[in-house]
């Protein structure tokens, strides 16, 4: 029974996990995007039952006879070798093939990591955080406006200057209030979020449907994430009560595989920044020797009972 | 007299737009109309359970446009794919809001789905609705098949297999007959099928208070869309009624 790899087959998370999938001896799919419809195709009826199939080369693979799937895709895919299409039918073309991918991807009965559905509050912050405080995370104060007049007036409040980003997670360094982004927004911008800087220890948890791995960046500035100075990682502790809600906000969005970014101040408070739905989780992997990509593949062996699943 | 008011983003020409600006006006309730184009035009601030525009704050959204619209025609070309993604995230944020009374109040999977059929037949599916059955991917082979475009919410002609193969499209086999609209579950147009009043009913536990139900021959619900195209003057009367209703008792509660 095979695993699917399924979009961008070059994404280096996806070659990792491929890679960890010929170590365990496992059969592996690989389905790339840009070859639906010529290596592989699928079908199926959204009735009651989900019940299909994915045809690959000769091969048909029922939709119950896959173990997993694991998705990475391209956030530019591109169009199928031999396809030329004039440029006002090439977005439409490209995102029907992504729409149907979508669907294929919501209707299989086997673990997804992740479905599409899983993290879409990813993609607007504010709305993020307002679910992740209502499900019990302390979250940094923050306002969202495009008045240089209101964000001069929150950032007041602190006695440090609070940091800015972007709402939609495009673009999404995140920076220090200044006098120059002030400058910016008084000329006319988007909006931003306006957030309270929060000192202390970044932290990562992943979870795995219910594994948690808790890793202690060490990096520079404000964003890590950004630094030109590689950051180093290292295991760490997560308090119980932590992990126990970081399940159930990853659950709460349909998500199978979670990224979520704390600050950890001196004193031990624990401020959750965000749930990310595509995390990058290899550095952490690596770095802290946390076997975060076996459990995905824990995953998809059934180690957890199937039909609690989904 | 409120001193909240109610924002509605909408295409110049949406007759049912107009007509709530109207009935609003004559309730004594302000607004701020708004084409999609101009939302980045707008001063904008929401924070905690607040949510202001150009200084007002704002207590109603009628957002009656699709998400994936240019939202920031002033904006340079280079930069409007950016800021439409953030004005996106900003107003999603704000139809959460217990303060506010977003209509309809969509969530990130409807919202970041672009209001399409997709997103409410799994919404309708897992609500136990009766759907009829849409076929995705390789065709097999029904000539009569229609593609149903993941984009739009008509059928269009025919695909054949190879196209439905290469693009992984949907396809009904039965045509779209009919087209019922709901306001707060109510059937504006007439005799709905009980298909459709089910469907209109679990959409309205989701806070979906406009939509359109489409149905079949056999009167099976395909799909339904939040964002309908109305015209038809008795229908906004009606529509436009139960929504200053259910607006007034949001503005008003007793």
């Amino acid at each position: 029974m095979p695993i699917c790899i399924l979009g961008d087959l070059e994404d280096l998370t996806t070659v990792y996990v491929k890679w960890l999938a010929a170590q365990r001896g496992l059969e592996v799919l690989s389905l790339p995007e840009s070859k639906l419809g010529e290596s592989w195709s699928f079908e199926f009826d959204d009735g009651i039952q989900s019940r299909g199939w994915i045809t690959h080369r000769e091969n048909i693979y029922r939709f119950e006879d896959l173990q997993g799937a694991f998705v990475r895709l391209n956030p530019r895919p591109a169009l199928p070798a031999g396809v030329v299409l004039p440029a006002s039918q090439e977005l439409a073309f490209v995102q029907e093939r992504r729409n149907g991918i979508y669907q294929l991807l919501e209707n299989l009965p086997c673990p997804v990591v992740n479905r599409t559905t899983g993290g879409r509050s990813n993609g607007s912050k504010p709305y993020q955080m307002r679910q992740l405080a209502q499900l019990g995370f302390r979250i940094p104060k923050w306002i969202v406006t495009n008045d240089v007049e209101v964000a001069r007036a929150f950032a007041g409040h602190f006695p440090n200057s609070p940091i800015y980003k972007s709402l939609s997670g495009l673009r999404s360094k995140v920076r220090k209030l200044d006098e120059a982004a002030l400058d910016r927004l008084a000329e006319g911008g988007s909006p931003v979020i306006v957030q309270e800087y929060i000192g202390g220890r970044d932290v990562r948890i992943h979870t795995v449907k219910e594994k948690a791995f808790a890793t202690e960046v060490l990096g520079e500035g404000i964003d890590y994430r950004f630094e030109e100075r590689a950051s180093t990682y290292a295991p760490t502790e997560a308090p119980v009560n932590i992990e126990a809600l970081c399940f159930e906000a990853a659950e709460y969005d349909n998500l199978l595989l979670a990224g979520l970014d704390f600050r950890v101040t001196p004193d031990g408070v624990w401020y959750c920044l965000e749930m990310n739905p595509v995390p990058t989780f290899m550095p952490y992997d690596l770095g802290a020797r946390q076997p975060i990509g076996e459990a995905i593949l824990d995953l998809f062996k059934g180690s957890w009972n199937s039909a609690s699943l989904e | 007299m409120t001193s909240h008011c109610v924002a509605i983003v909408s295409q110049p020409d949406d007759l049912l737009s107009d007509a709530l600006v109207c009935q609003l006006s004559s309730h004594g309730i302000p607004t701020i109309q708004t084409a999609p184009g101009a939302l980045g035009d707008l001063s904008l601030r929401l924070q905690d359970e607040t949510f202001s525009l150009d200084g007002q704050s704002v207590g109603v959204i009628f957002f009656h446009a699709r998400p994936e619209e240019n939202l920031s025609s002033s904006f340079q070309e280079a930069d409007r794919s950016f800021v439409d993604a953030e004005i996106r995230a900003a107003w999603l944020a704000a139809m959460q809001l217990d303060s506010v009374l977003a209509i309809n109040r969509y969530d990130a999977n409807s919202w970041f789905e672009n209001l399409r059929w997709t997103a409410w037949r799994r919404t309708l599916a897992a609500s136990g609705v009766s759907l009829a059955k849409v076929h995705y991917g390789d065709g097999n082979g029904q000539d009569e098949d229609n593609w149903l475009p993941y984009a739009f919410y008509t059928p269009q002609k025919t695909l054949d297999r190879s196209a439905m193969r290469l693009l992984g499209s949907a396809a009904v086999q039965d045509p779209l007959c009919q087209y019922h609209r709901f306001s707060c579950g109510e059937a504006i147009t007439a005799y709905p099928p009980q298909s459709a009043q089910e469907a209109a009913q679990a959409l309205l536990l989701f806070d979906i208070h406009l939509t359109e139900i489409a149905t079949d021959a056999q009167e099976r619900v395909v799909l339904a869309n939040p964002i309908p195209l109305i015209t038809d003057r008795q229908e906004i009367a009606a529509i436009t009624e139960r929504l200053i209703g259910l607006i007034d008792a949001h503005l008003h509660p007793r």
